[in-house]
């Protein structure tokens, strides 16, 4: 798990810190604060090569015919103009990067003298070269955008050979969370179909595909089986609330941290929703070891191009609650 | 919304605090120059402080000073302790003196102030009624000898909330009705906020604006 960390002049950032971090980490903060520009950075420090690549279009939209702000993308990773340097600290990585003739330069240290253990170079088309990666962490990405069915069904099908366990597990959550009728679900491809999909068992008729069942079971489903499957030491998610009603957020809330904790997976997630810090908090606040931090971006307002990044954990929350102080 | 200009900010004990600082910077002219918040008790301050540093508020700027009161009860100097004790393990440094400021991360400033006043016993009531007894003596003349009956009676002298609540039946005269809460007071009763014992609180509040 990571503890801190630490942006410098990039993005819309000129200096941010995030100190103390918890198991499971909600951003919050108001409109283009750079929300997002966090999760982009912790991409940039600990993505893989395709995750890198596909950086420019996981969180932001781009147009179809998007080369051009692609490439953007990257020319807009420093705060200014005049600006050609940007810095990214984790607990065990630095990611510093240079913008030279065009091209940007990514230089990793983990070693106290700053000696540089892996270089990535973004060329003036966007194209990502990666030399010498190495990633201490493995980093999975959820973004707002709807992930492809028989992606998720692939990954629900590896769930039971890595541990048939974690099979019983997802059914459970999810019945706990989303939908007290489940039953079973199943991994299958019935006749007249041309995709293997999860199908549900409602107890009600025949198994449905999961596409049926709306959103937020699309949802949990994708976040849990990046987990079981994927096992993931980082877990991103861009509005993590997308999709939840607000009362089930809470047996969410319990379930993912209780799974995040069993899975020693450390998850960053962004959210606007009240109802869903709330519900965080209730859910950590029977939980033993305080996994629970919020991390929020500010514009000052004697300077709206500065932006204060603050941290804060279970106490200040309780506290916000009991004299409802909105702390988004 | 987020406004454009910091303001100060005013952090009161309770509701009644509140209430009666609120009506003296309206008379003092300094409506819509303040905000205020009541923090639920002074054993509630040093929790009501630690989410007021982390807040969206305080992160943005909105507060250009921030005033901390409190009641002083029975003894000024364990008031006086007690908010600064809250005030240092906050924000990691405390005010000299009762009125004076210090800088905090973020630009804001802090000060704190014991009611009514440094050195005295009391609370906010116990302004009122000072500021009451010029202006209408009269009642004081039912009240002084109720309560040197009652301190008779009990063995001990009531307390101020005791002296402060009937008072403000005596002073609503025939339209009290209900239970005399400052809140529900306020606006019947003979306050001078102009009087003599207010202008220390009141000058601290033009104060805080300046």
């Amino acid at each position: 798990m990571i503890s801190t960390l630490e942006l410098q002049q990039f993005r819309g950032l000129e200096h941010v810190k995030f100190e103390k971090l918890g198991r499971a980490n909600l951003i919050v903060g108001g409109n283009n604060t750079g929300k997002t520009s966090v999760l982009e950075a912790l991409v940039l420090l600990y993505g893989s090569h395709d995750q890198l690549n596909a950086l420019p279009r996981t969180f932001r939209e781009l147009p179809q015919n998007g080369q051009d702000l692609g490439r953007g993308f990257w020319k807009l990773l420093v705060r200014g103009e005049n600006i050609f340097e940007f810095k990214i600290e984790g607990d065990s990585e630095t990611l510093s990067g240079w913008l030279k003739q065009e091209n940007w330069i990514f230089g990793k240290s983990s070693d106290s003298q700053g000696n540089l253990s892996s270089v990535v170079s973004i060329d003036t088309n966007g194209n990502v070269g990666v030399h010498d990666v190495k990633r201490p962490f493995k980093l999975s990405v959820l973004s707002t955008k709807q992930a492809d069915p028989a992606t998720v069904s692939d990954l629900f099908n590896q769930i039971a050979p890595l541990n048939p366990e974690n099979e019983t597990k997802l059914e459970d959550l999810l019945r706990q969370s989303i939908e007290p009728r489940l039953r079973r679900l199943r991994y299958a491809k019935p006749q007249g179909t041309h995709t293997h999909l999860v199908y549900v068992d409602l107890g009600e008729g025949p198994m449905l595909p999961f596409t049926q069942l709306g959103q937020a079971f699309a949802r949990t489903l994708q976040v849990y089986c990046e987990i079981f499957a994927k096992r993931p030491n980082i877990l991103l998610v861009d509005e993590i609330e997308s999709g939840l009603y607000f009362e089930g957020l809470e047996d969410y809330w319990k379930g993912l941290m209780a799974v995040l904790e069993d899975q020693d997976v450390q998850l960053f997630a962004t959210t606007h929703s009240r109802e869903c810090m709330e519900a965080a908090h209730r859910a950590a606040a029977s939980m033993a070891d305080d996994p629970l931090r919020f991390m929020r971006l500010d514009r000052r307002i004697d300077d709206p191009s500065k932006i204060v990044a603050t941290t804060f954990g279970k106490e200040e929350m309780q506290t916000a609650i009991e004299f409802n102080r909105e702390m988004r | 919304m987020t406004p454009h200009k910091p303001i100060p900010l005013v952090l009161c004990e309770g509701k009644e605090d509140r209430l009666v600082m609120e009506m003296l910077a309206q008379h003092a002219g300094l409506e819509g120059k303040l905000a205020f918040q009541d923090y639920g008790g002074e054993s509630k301050l040093r929790a009501y402080l630690a989410t007021l540093k982390v807040s969206p508020e305080f992160a943005r700027g909105e507060f250009s000073r921030i005033l901390v009161t409190r009641d002083a009860d029975a003894d000024f100097a364990q008031a006086w302790a007690s908010l600064k004790g809250s005030i240092l393990a906050v924000f990691s440094s405390e005010p000299m003196t009762p009125g004076a400021w210090i800088s905090t991360e973020y630009g804001s400033q802090i000060g704190a102030w014991v009611i009514p006043g440094p050195d005295k016993a009391g609370m906010i009531e116990t302004l009122c009624l000072e500021a009451a007894r010029t202006k209408s003596p009269s009642h004081f003349g039912c009240l002084d000898p109720l309560m040197a009956c009652l301190e008779n009676l009990q063995g001990e002298k009531p307390h101020e909330k005791v002296r402060f609540a009937i008072w403000t039946i005596i002073a609503q005269g025939t339209g009290a009705k209900k239970r005399p809460s400052l809140e529900r007071a306020i606006d019947h009763l003979p306050l001078d906020w102009g009087d003599e014992a207010f202008i220390p609180l009141r000058d601290l509040l033009i104060e805080v604006t300046s």
